[in-house]
């Protein structure tokens, strides 16, 4: 075999360096408008050819892909609970069944007809290594899918497991409205995890200090529990001023102005002379209390008093309006979730006034209240089992029994 | 026949125990550093999800520090039989098992003086903040569990301590095997039986050790010093 010679090799290398700088200044110098128009003709021309190349792709990736979900694709069954559709392997479908039927009778008995829920399939595994469950992707024209797919060592427990099931569930159900309905932008960025009344308590005793409101809602005062959630007061100054000192009003409306889109979003300085501008700049009570007066419903005040981000306090007021609509409840917050306000959608819903609505929510938050301290509860007995085992193996010594 | 038990016990395990009882009363002081409302009342109470947050870091340190508290301990309690070959104890005119029972009882009381420390530091942190109308601190519970982590800890370690270094050596090589072992097993069982795929014997004996009733729960419990 004849290999060529790197004198050669570099020679020929020389050459095409030394050409490229007109070819380089030849397509600097730029087509005339006449052959821009002809290239412009024939790229159009091009423009078919292009796409069925696309569409060959496309279809080519798509029997790849299939092809490979079949390789991987183990056994699966559905079964049904309620309106869900479950997707499960063979093994695992009986515990499918009673978990999710644990969550569904306990947590979802007031919901029918979910359009959402109709419409989706959710893929359930509990293993200690969990496989690939195939379900065909939505943009290939499969059904929306939620994911249940659940580590043993992670999640260890069954309350875990059923906690896990509640949280898709709920975030499932939640595309029966809207982004924009008032509903979902009331509810936030939470979900159904966030159901427990204990996190519910937490959310308002870990503010109580800063918040007067929180500290009445959880001393029995059910105007406060439904303002404490973000659904109006009864617009009084005297109210507002039993329930924060001026330093908390003032810092209450230092941050309804500071978060206000033309502040914020704009980032224009204040004008002087407006309210905002002397609430801020002056720090006048007056001012900043009118302000929070105008503004204290506003959604997003009272989420700062308790800790930004944290919605169980809105979740599980709107879950016990659930539970205590009962039969049919979920169709009625459908029927007005789009349009209404969610202090009426709640009220509608349940049936009950706003102040019998909030008492019996403050009833249940109360009686979950949280005792997470360092609490031994009945650690301390099987402490003291361990204890007397070690010691009765520290009597055996070998190296006495052994001399 | 106790006291000159402790005594020595004492003696050899003072020293050591000195940076844990200064940990032990200092870590209650961390965990409420910064913390507790100002005068004017605002910021710090409307943060309080970051203020649960930012005590919860050091939270990981009262089960390490009862652990360690127990190993030195355990480990000083056997020091000098050993080094001694045993010529002391068997001179006593003591049933093994009595002098076990003593030895043992030194130690618990050396247990307290650790938990004495935390206790006291969890007080004076209690008294050196202002929480928050709707917080609680809890100092006594902490320093229960702290007393009992440390004593689960100690009664381990003494036992292991107690018997010959090979006798120990064999103990722990079989409680690493049985993890390696009993998480291959279950894998390669898992890939012919069904039932092994959710049951890995590795896992659930860990489980175990850490959960309600095992021997390490007081380990993995709730160590919180301030809650609602």
């Amino acid at each position: 075999m004849c290999r060529p010679r790197p004198a050669g090799v570099l020679a020929v290398a020389l050459l095409l360096w030394a050409g490229a700088p007109h070819a380089v200044l030849a397509r600097q110098a730029g087509p005339s408008p006449q052959s821009m128009e002809e290239l412009e003709r024939r790229l159009e021309a091009l423009r078919p050819r292009l796409q069925e190349a696309e569409a060959a792709m496309e279809e080519a990736l798509a029997r790849r892909r299939a092809e490979q979900a079949a390789l991987e694709r183990q056994p699966v069954d559905t079964i049904r609970v309620g309106p869900l559709r479950i997707v499960t392997p063979p093994d695992q479908a009986e515990l499918a069944q009673e978990l999710f039927s644990d969550v569904w009778n306990e947590e979802f008995g007031n919901v029918s007809g979910s359009p959402s829920l109709e419409r989706r399939f959710f893929t359930f595994q509990w293993r200690v290594r969990p496989d690939f469950i195939y379900m065909v992707p939505e943009e290939d024209g499969g059904p929306p899918v939620s994911r249940v797919e659940l580590h043993r060592l992670v999640d260890r427990t069954r309350a875990r497991a059923r906690a896990r099931i509640l949280g898709v569930l709920s975030e499932a159900l939640l595309n029966d409205f809207t982004f924009q309905s008032p509903l979902r932008r009331w509810l936030g960025r939470g979900s159904l995890s966030d159901l427990e009344l204990a996190s519910a308590y937490r959310e308002l005793a870990l503010s109580a200090e800063a918040s007067g409101v929180h500290r009445a809602c959880l001393s029995d005062e059910a105007a406060a529990c439904w303002a404490s959630a973000g659904l109006g007061y009864d617009g009084s100054m005297a109210t507002l001023e039993r329930w924060f000192p001026p330093e908390v009003r003032r810092q209450l409306a230092h941050e309804g102005v500071a978060l206000s889109n033309r502040f914020v979003r704009e980032r224009l300085p204040l004008d002087p002379g407006t309210e905002e501008w002397a609430c801020v700049e002056e720090d006048s009570q007056a001012a900043c209390d009118r302000i929070l007066q105008a503004n204290f419903g506003w959604p997003r005040i009272l989420p700062y008093v308790r800790g930004v981000g944290l919605s169980a306090v809105e979740w599980t007021l709107f879950w016990h309006a659930l539970q205590r609509g009962g039969e049919g409840a979920w169709g009625r917050t459908l029927e007005r979730a789009e349009t209404d306000d969610p202090g009426d959608l709640l009220t509608y819903v349940s049936g009950l006034s706003a102040d019998e609505l909030a008492a019996s929510w403050q009833d249940a938050v109360v009686a979950h209240r949280p005792l997470l301290y360092a609490d031994l509860a009945t650690a301390r007995w099987s402490v003291l089992l361990w204890i007397l085992v070690f010691a009765a193996f520290a009597m055996r010594s070998t190296r006495w029994r052994s001399t | 026949m106790y006291q000159p038990m402790l005594f020595v016990h004492w003696k050899q395990a003072r020293l050591l125990l000195v940076p844990f009882v200064v940990a032990a009363f200092g870590l209650p002081l961390m965990v409420v550093q910064g913390l507790g409302s100002g005068p004017e009342g605002g910021a710090v109470a409307m943060n309080a999800y970051l203020m649960v947050n930012g005590y919860q870091t050091w939270l990981p340190m009262f089960p390490l520090l009862a652990a360690g508290v127990g190993a030195v301990i355990a480990l000083t309690a056997w020091n000098w039989d050993h080094q001694q070959s045993h010529v002391y104890a068997l001179s006593l005119p003591l049933a093994r098992w009595e002098y076990v029972m003593l030895k043992m009882g030194a130690g618990v009381a050396l247990v307290l003086v650790p938990g004495v420390a935390l206790w006291l530091g969890a007080h004076v942190a209690a008294a050196s903040v202002e929480l928050p109308a709707g917080f609680q601190m809890y100092p006594n519970q902490l320093a229960l569990r702290f007393v009992l982590a440390s004593l689960v800890a100690y009664a381990l370690l003494f036992s292991l301590a107690s018997g010959t270094i090979k006798t120990t050596v064999w103990i722990v090589t079989g409680v690493i095997l049985f993890f390696f072992v009993g998480d291959a097993v279950s894998t390669g069982l898992g890939t012919v039986i069904p039932f092994f795929r959710d049951y890995n014997i590795a896992t659930e004996a860990a489980k175990w050790f850490v959960s309600v009733g095992g021997p390490f729960e007081v380990f993995t419990g709730n160590w919180t010093l301030i809650d609602v």
